[in-house]
């Protein structure tokens, strides 16, 4: 007892006086910092990354780094239940948000060391109040720093057409559903792709449920509902949209009944292909890499149709319309914040004992030069200063190598710290600009998006409330998930049926799941000071 | 009041009794006592001591505050299961499939293994069976995606066959193929590996039996139908008794990788609820009470179905 009770005194008296040495006469000393990173498996030894020494040395800290890219979740386990975590952990994914709200004394509070050290953390704070708010536990706390990638598409999905296919048959990029529908009987009556067999088209294929997205999303398909003006977003699977800042569900919306129409009068007119829900998204990819596939969506035309001579018959192509009309309302899926932002990539041990020197050097990655060089990898290496305050991110280095191999080889690229500003003039490598440039096809509508913009990635619930959500969507998500593939399969859905479905949808709590996202919303636009 | 104390004494003396033949029978055989203790251990401590964790069932769970640490809610989540909107359906599907698999899937090994032991040359014999129960090692997510390949429309074998045949449609996808696939290829892949133990029993049965059927001109039906399924039977009501109580607790991965929006009006069973509702949204404290109501359906069963075994051929587990 008596030694616990001289431990302690000892203790706190170190604490105390810890505490009141001035930061400012320990920032001269170099500091040791143990760091893990979280890496590509394709990422070089991190400790030969130019610009990570560089950034060592800019913060007089010594790094010593314990590099890992697989078997993370094993470790990761065993390292927070020792609670022994080493200074920085360093990395997307690596330390989750539910391991900060789990293991919360093990994570420093990094809200009052920020202002203090770390200027370009506190600036791109400014510039983006939204990554503070997304960094900002419910106890004010900041326990991670966030990414801000910036140049990551608006969309995540698009939709793309075999044009040889379309100058075949003499036949117009379709505008509207009824375009469309004409294009795709075209496709499956005659032989589009000229080889004198008219039965091996398929004319439009899509990604639906979980067999081949293997994780939650809704299906791509949905991303028509887009041409009546509903702002949706694809990458998961919970339908919500915000309707001039309202939170709406596409599942509960008369557009999505109307849709249904047409897709269940292109099912029985066997327009898709009848393996969407059952086919992984092994077979969904090498399906159109054949080159068979009249209609699809995905993220780019290089991921569904391969870089080859298929890929080069196909266009990506702007909103479908339900009808004329709508040509002035019509947007185009976003995820953008999903793609962009992160939280944590970056945590620091509540037991670092140069929390000032971790700081400084966190600070680094949120710095204007270094953000783009985490991203694409060192300066003269990978990225070329032009001298004008403008960077070109150069070919890689290594001609075996294609641009996306070689920035995960030399830099941490996406799995990074990093806020890259909006301010700096960056000129992209060719695989990024190609998938700007898919964007472009959207521009116009993705402007109508505006502030409806769906801001999942920022959303935060209280235990209650998270608890409360995840029983109401897990039941909602079940009925809308059967609902979709039983009426697209089956023949559609009548008044009745579809009265029916939204009673359900209420017996399910719908409206008490819909109240539930509503404030988390509000908070965040609240915040935002929209 | 004397009698009473009379009894009271009479009590006392039979629980010494009991008590002093009890330290005696451990006196005599501690050797088979210490040979049952390690695994007397290891069920303590792996099956017995984690059960205090199941008060996360009535408790507010939370990653902070540990097990013990939330909110006591008594009876909060499991009303809320009884309440669900999915209830009835979940219970529907996940009994539909696990009785269909019980009835079509058990006798088939007993059948195996009567086969198995009438073939004459050991090594035609050994041939066999490592034939029919290789299966038994192919990983879940494998079988699934074999199903998935061979019954597909576009590609695959069986697939193409059905549809020259008349089927119009994704096999895998639709609702009343699902029960059926489960239970074909659960029997295709373990009815095998699931004859060994019948196998062992037969090979027990004395040879003398044999012989005098021989003598007395009995047929090989005959040996069947009054050698071997009789000594079968202490095996079989033992594994009926044990298949029973996981009767709600079907095969999560296989029923999961299976599942898809066509199928999932059938094919939603509790323990993919679960999984869902438990692991991907974090209700832990929500997943436990539906596990408990679940173990303690299982139990019920076991004891139920114990209680008919003992009643109707004498053999039981207790």
């Amino acid at each position: 007892m008596k030694t616990k009770r001289f431990l302690s005194i000892l203790l706190s008296t170190s604490l105390v006086m810890g505490l009141g040495t001035p930061g400012l006469v320990l920032a001269e000393e170099n500091a040791t910092l143990d760091v893990i990173f979280y890496t590509n498996s394709l990422t070089k030894d991190v400790g030969e990354i130019e610009y990570i020494n560089n950034m060592a040395e800019e913060a007089n800290v010594t790094l010593e780094i314990e590099q890992i890219s697989s078997g993370w979740d094993e470790i990761k386990s065993t390292l927070l239940a020792s609670g022994d975590i080493p200074d920085l952990i360093i990395g997307k994914d690596a330390i989750v948000s539910s391991d900060v709200a789990q293991f919360k004394g093990l994570f420093a509070d990094m809200s009052g060391m920020i202002d203090e050290y770390a200027p370009n953390i506190r600036k791109a704070f400014d510039e983006h109040p939204e990554l503070e708010y997304l960094a900002t536990s419910e106890d004010g706390a900041i326990y991670g720093i966030p990414k801000y990638q910036r140049f990551w598409p608006k969309t995540y999905i698009r939709q793309m057409i075999n044009k040889e296919w379309l100058d075949n048959l003499g036949l117009e990029v379709p505008e509207t559903f009824d375009e469309l529908y004409n294009v795709l009987v075209a496709f499956k009556e005659q032989d589009a792709n000229g080889n004198g067999d008219p039965n091996d088209e398929i004319p439009m294929d899509f990604a639906a449920g979980v067999a081949s997205h293997s994780v939650y999303q809704m299906p791509w398909i949905l991303c028509l509902l887009c041409g009546y003006g509903l702002p949706v977003t694809a990458i998961t699977d919970d339908g919500w949209y915000l309707d001039d800042g309202e939170v709406k569900n596409i599942y509960m919306s008369d557009e999505y009944y109307d849709l249904l129409q047409f897709l269940s009068k292109c099912w029985n007119e066997g327009l898709i292909n009848p393996e969407i829900f059952t086919q992984d998204y092994a077979t969904y990819a090498a399906t159109s890499r054949n080159g068979v596939v009249g209609y699809t969506l995905g993220w780019d035309i290089t991921d569904r149709m391969g870089s080859g001579e298929v890929a080069e018959q196909y266009e990506v192509i702007g909103t479908i319309l339900p009808s004329e009309e709508y040509a002035d309302k019509a947007v185009w899926e976003t995820s953008y914040y999903t793609l962009n932002y992160a939280y944590p990539t970056a945590v620091m041990s509540a037991a670092c004992e140069n929390k000032e020197a971790a700081m400084r050097f966190l600070n680094l990655f949120y710095d204007d030069t270094y953000g783009i060089q985490v991203l694409f990898g060192s300066m003269g290496e990978c990225i070329q200063d032009d001298g004008d305050g403008t960077y070109t991110v150069l070919p890689p280095g290594d001609e075996t190598m294609d641009p996306g191999t070689w920035k995960w080889t030399n830099a941490l690229a996406d799995m990074g710290c990093m806020y890259i500003s909006d301010d700096i003039e960056l000129e992209l490598p060719s695989d990024m600009q190609t998938i700007a440039s898919l964007d472009e096809v959207y521009t116009e509508e993705l402007e109508r998006v505006g502030d409806d913009m769906w801001p999942g990635a920022f959303l935060k619930y209280d235990d209650a409330a998270n608890s409360e959500l995840s029983f109401y969507m897990t039941d909602l998500q079940n009925l809308f998930e059967t609902s979709f593939a039983d009426w697209l399969t089956g023949g559609g859905v009548d008044e009745e049926g579809w009265n029916a479905y939204k009673e359900n949808a209420m017996n399910a709590g719908y409206e008490e799941a819909r109240t539930i996202v509503q404030t988390a919303v509000d908070d965040y636009f609240t915040y935002m000071g929209k | 009041m004397e009698f009473l104390s009379c009894r009271f004494q009479g009590g006392e003396l039979r629980k010494m009794a009991f008590l002093k033949k009890t330290g005696k029978n451990i006196q005599k055989h501690y050797q088979l006592y210490l040979m049952v203790l390690p695994g007397l251990l290891i069920i303590m401590i792996f099956n017995y001591i984690p059960m205090y964790g199941i008060q996360i069932a009535f408790r507010e769970y939370s990653f902070s505050t540990g097990l013990t640490g939330g909110e006591w809610v008594g009876l909060k989540y499991l009303e809320r299961f009884f309440g669900s909107y999915q209830f009835w359906s979940l219970i529907k599907n996940t009994l539909m499939i696990s009785l269909t698999t019980i009835l079509f899937s058990f006798p088939v090994p007993i059948v195996l293994s009567i086969v198995f032991n009438k073939i004459r040359s050991k090594r035609q014999q050994k041939a066999m069976q490592t034939i029919v129960y290789l299966p038994h090692f192919i990983s879940v997510v494998v079988l699934v995606s074999i199903m998935t390949l061979i019954l597909s429309p576009n590609s695959g074998v069986l697939g193409q066959i059905a549809a020259k045949l008349g089927y119009n449609g994704v096999i895998m996808g639709d609702s009343k193929m699902f029960v059926p696939l489960y239970v074909i290829s659960e029997i295709w892949q373990h009815a095998g590996w699931n004859s060994i133990i019948y196998i062992a029993a037969l090979s027990s049965i004395d040879n003398a039996l044999y012989e005098s059927a021989y003598l007395d001109g009995a047929n090989t039906w005959q040996i069947i139908r009054y050698i071997d399924l009789p000594s079968l039977v202490p095996t079989m009501m033992i594994l009926l008794i044990l298949t029973m109580g996981s009767v709600l607790g079907v095969g999560f991965e296989k029923v999961y990788l299976m599942q898809n929006s066509l199928n999932l009006p059938v094919s939603e069973i509790i323990s993919t609820y679960v999984y869902k509702i438990g692991l991907q949204s974090n209700q832990y404290s929500y997943s436990a009470a539906i596990s408990l109501f679940n173990n303690v359906i299982n139990f019920f069963f076991v004891f139920v179905m114990n209680q008919i075994a003992k009643k109707s051929t004498g053999n039981s587990i207790w």
